[in-house]
């Protein structure tokens, strides 16, 4: 019978406009981080418009001239002054302008002056990318420059601009010892390993939650609960199929946007090259994962379809995932800025009794070996699962499911044995 | 050969008293008419014989089972709620298997299927989504639900709202048949028409409170009445403490 229900619910739920509209969503999501990537590969390869004006027409001045041109692009440098500045205004770039005495006042000791007039076409995100890469052309020509001018006053040991370098270095962190790790290294690394974590949970919330209320709130608005509790089913197993079903169809849901968003983040990150292999995790740590983020997921459904029960109808329902989704935001920002064991003990109380916390925390537990808090995480979640479900069976055989009454007899029997019994 | 009993049932919604304490008997193959103004419990006694509410006090059997033996009420009964919809983003013809499978396992599944077909007339329409249908073709999809399944009971609330008079009468002349075939009836509605050419006997309910109960034929006698409105008028009209 519950498969009768899970079938329905998925055939409901998981419609034609609705996958349409998110492999649409998907696609859009992959093609901007395939744009990002492409701009960023752009950048490094095809450098910055440069214009340079050498006011001061010194050996020095040339030199340094030359430096900066070593980082423009080949095409551009080719074309003449009015064109240059006609590309500048439509690529965005900038003029520097070497100014009268910049060899003087280098040889007297004093600093050389520059003007740079900077042009962009625009403020998004790419139309700064080329002034970045100018920024950088000046501090690596001002390294070239100063290498020349000590060759030029004959000291030849290049080092003394770089004079040492961090041969070994150890990280101690909660027991542990990492050889040539910095913090900044293990930082980004365990980022890179947890951040996905947070976002499933994110994700398979909003989808599967939003899914389960809007079944209720449908269920309400159609007034087809009331045909569906006289069906000879018992009501665990309605409330079980709902919450399934809407996982289900949530995972699906939640399975293409994720492809969409996985193409997104790797747009972003697929030119940051370096990555230490500090922790290769195991396959049981992967099911550890699993096993908790499925079991948060129950959680989260649950606490979804008892939501639902006070939905209205579907209009209303659509407000109703908004506290779910802010349980969920408060562990991933809590776990995001500060470790769990440096929170203080009410923090920590918080983020351990909401169910969304464990899986968001369990990788970098299981990073540091602490296997206990995965397990207690687990179990903790499971217990919460079960209780809701509990509470949910309970409340679909009072009459409140249909009038949104009953629980008056609660307070006032004295037999408690009475209580849920038609 | 009595199928249904109700003795002294009470509900109680707070302090609202929905049921004062209502007793009817209704025997097998009988079309039973359970009518009332709105709010007077029709619907809350009939969500109580179709085990959705709790009852406060009083007894109710169903076929020799106590009304706490949901399960075994649930495999024989069918209820169709006045103002039911359907599952908007299902077909026709899922809505019909989702709930086959409930009663039903193999090959009875197909034959159930065909007979709920049968009755609906919806022909290739059961291929559309039910969000397309009129008022109409959804009553006639949700009568085809109820009466697929050949319920020992089926208990309809306003089992022909929203239909046209050519329907209506179909469902109407269903109804009678299934009833001689001896399937029970226990039926509300505002239709007095309906009422006075479907059901054997009826019960007036008013406030909570049975006011009136017998066959037609004999309340139209008892109250030199030549219809049930009249009849219904006269009885609720009368009674100030009502």
């Amino acid at each position: 019978m519950i498969f009768n229900i899970i079938k329905k619910e998925i055939k409901e739920l998981l419609n034609r406009s609705t996958i349409i509209s998110l492999i649409f969503v998907s696609f859009v999501l992959g093609y901007i981080g395939r744009y990002v990537s492409n701009a960023e590969k752009n950048a490094e390869i095809n450098d910055a418009n440069i214009v340079i004006i050498d006011k001061d027409s010194t050996e020095i001045s040339k030199k340094f001239s030359d430096l900066i041109l070593k980082y423009s692009k080949g095409e551009f440098e080719k074309k003449n002054f009015k064109d240059q500045l006609e590309t500048l205004k439509k690529e965005g770039g900038a003029i520097i302008s070497i100014e009268k005495g910049f060899q003087d006042a280098i040889l007297k000791g004093e600093k050389g002056e520059l003007k740079v007039e900077w042009i962009l076409k625009g403020t998004g995100l790419f139309d700064f990318m080329s002034s970045d890469m100018i920024e950088k052309c000046l501090t690596y020509s001002k390294n070239d420059l100063s290498k020349y001018l000590l060759i030029e006053e004959g000291i030849k040991k290049e080092n003394v601009l770089d004079p040492f370098m961090v041969k070994a270095q150890d990280l101690k962190v909660k027991e542990k010892t990492f050889k040539n790790v910095n913090p900044k290294t293990l930082y980004s690394f365990l980022g890179n390993q947890t951040n996905f974590v947070p976002v499933i949970i994110m994700m398979l919330l909003v989808m599967s939650g939003g899914m389960i209320i809007s079944s209720m709130g449908m269920e309400k608005e159609n007034k087809t609960l009331e045909t569906l509790l006289t069906m000879p089913v018992e009501r665990r197993d309605i409330v079980l199929g709902k919450i399934i079903g809407g996982g289900i169809v949530g995972m699906v849901m939640a399975s293409i946007y994720m492809t969409g968003f996985y193409n997104y983040v790797k747009g972003f990150s697929e030119n940051v090259s370096y990555m230490p292999d500090l922790k290769v995790f195991y396959f049981s740590d992967y099911i550890l994962i699993g096993v908790s983020i499925f079991l948060s997921l129950l959680s989260g459904l649950s606490m979804c379809l008892l939501l639902g029960l006070f939905a209205k109808d579907y209009k209303s329902a659509q407000t109703l995932t908004m506290p779910v989704s802010i349980l969920a935001i408060i562990p991933m920002f809590l776990t995001m800025f500060k470790d769990f064991n440096t929170l203080s003990l009410p923090f920590r109380t918080i983020v351990f009794l909401i169910p969304f916390s464990h899986p968001m925390m369990a990788m970098k537990l299981l990073f540091f070996d602490q296997y206990n808090m995965v397990f207690y995480g687990i179990l903790y979640n499971f217990l919460f699962f079960t209780i809701l479900v509990i509470i949910l069976v309970y409340i679909f055989n009072t009459d409140y499911i249909i009038t949104g009454k009953g629980f008056e007899r609660f307070f006032k029997s004295k037999n408690p044995k009475r209580f849920g019994v038609f | 050969m009595v199928v249904v009993k109700v003795e002294n049932l009470k509900k109680n919604f707070g302090k609202v008293h929905a049921l004062k304490g209502i007793s009817f008997e209704v025997n097998q193959g009988e079309i039973f008419g359970l009518i009332g103004p709105n709010g007077a419990g029709k619907s809350t006694c009939l969500r109580i014989l179709s085990t959705i509410l709790s009852k406060s006090e009083g007894n109710v059997e169903i076929f020799g089972y106590d009304i706490s033996k949901k399960m075994e009420i649930k495999r024989i009964i069918s209820y169709l709620p006045e103002d039911a919809g359907a599952y908007k983003n299902l077909k026709g013809i899922d809505y019909l298997k989702f709930f086959v499978n409930f009663f039903r396992n193999g090959r009875d599944i197909e034959k159930t299927l065909e007979y709920g077909i049968e009755i609906s007339s919806l022909k290739d329409r059961l291929n559309d989504k039910i969000d397309t249908y009129s008022k109409g073709m959804m009553r006639r999809l949700l009568i085809a639900r109820s009466l697929m399944i050949e319920p020992k009971l089926a208990i309809l609330d306003e089992p022909t709202s929203g239909l046209d008079v050519i329907n209506a009468t179909r469902i109407r002349d269903l109804i009678k048949q299934k009833a001689k075939e001896g399937t029970t009836f226990i039926v509300s509605s505002h239709n007095m028409l309906e009422v006075d050419y479907l059901c054997d006997r009826i019960s007036l309910i008013n406030e909570g409170l049975i006011v009136e109960s017998g066959s037609v034929k004999k309340l139209k006698e008892k109250y030199n009445a030549e219809n049930i409105e009249k009849i219904f008028i006269k009885v609720v009209g009368e009674r100030d403490d009502f």
